[in-house]
């Protein structure tokens, strides 16, 4: 992923076709995942109050719904807008959210954690799922790098 | 519905039923000592990117990079770290804004 500013205050975003499928194929699972389990997975879906279950339990229904749409409408604006010659700074940062999201959705598959090792061996069943949490880690940190000059 | 500017810099809006809402400056609020009774903790995910983490700190509080470099830091440190104080109702919109940039934040009594 390479990311451009142009003159007109705007972004161009070239990514690759590789690049493309990968995260039009992640972000229908984590779509899937929403619709087919209500979203239940704590790294998308953090408490707001730790134990304090009663406030917990009022805060969630107040926000679950928001949050769900929060995140799907990210995942929206990455798929549409790598068909797009150019980007607006707030499609950016919505780009830069929704591959946070799914790095998060691959770290739950991953269960990482402060013990978690570098990398797994090429044989275990894991790789794969890492490699694409060190891709879109890539695209990330291209983005921030950019929007970080214009904060 | 009615908008009035009172002297504690909070608005107090009035609509046709006669109801009225009192909804906070959220910068002057941050000045008042009893509306400082919530904190906002973000705690340390090794998922999270830390050029991320500082970002969102930067966009949400309005951080400068030093300020969010050393909260984030504090959060791969210690483990955690508080990002913003004051009402409850301001600490939980906080933590909303944090969840929806994926970041784990809590919120709790000062």
């Amino acid at each position: 992923m390479n990311i451009n500013l142009l003159e007109n205050g705007n972004y161009q975003v070239a990514v690759s076709e590789n690049e493309k499928d990968l995260i039009y194929f992640i972000s229908a699972e984590v779509n899937s995942f929403f619709q087919k389990r209500g979203g239940k997975a704590s790294r998308l879906f953090p408490p707001a109050y730790i134990d304090q279950p009663e406030a917990e339990n009022e805060y969630q229904s107040m926000i679950h719904d928001d949050l769900v749409s929060s995140h799907t409408l990210a995942l929206e604006t990455l798929t549409k807008s790598l068909a797009k010659a150019e980007v607006m700074e707030n499609d950016l940062v919505e780009m830069m959210r929704a591959l946070n999201i799914l790095r998060l959705f691959l770290g739950e598959r991953l269960n990482i954690s402060e013990d978690y090792e570098d990398s797994p061996s090429e044989t275990d069943p894991s790789y794969d799922i890492w490699i694409l949490f060190q891709i879109f880690g890539q695209m990330l940190s291209s983005i921030i790098d950019v929007l970080q000059e214009k904060i | 519905m009615q908008s009035v500017e009172s002297d504690l810099e909070i608005s107090l809006i009035a609509f046709p039923d006669g109801s009225v809402t009192v909804k906070e400056n959220l910068e002057s609020s941050e000045k008042l000592d009893f509306s400082k009774a919530w904190v906002v903790i973000v705690w340390n995910d090794p998922v999270n990117l830390m050029s991320y983490v500082t970002y969102v700190f930067q966009k949400l509080f309005g951080y400068n990079k030093e300020e969010a470099e050393k909260l984030m830091l504090d959060v791969h440190h210690k483990g955690k770290a508080v990002v913003s104080k004051g009402s409850r109702e301001k600490a939980e919109l906080d933590v909303l804004r944090l969840h929806k940039y994926g970041l784990w934040a809590t919120i709790q009594e000062d």
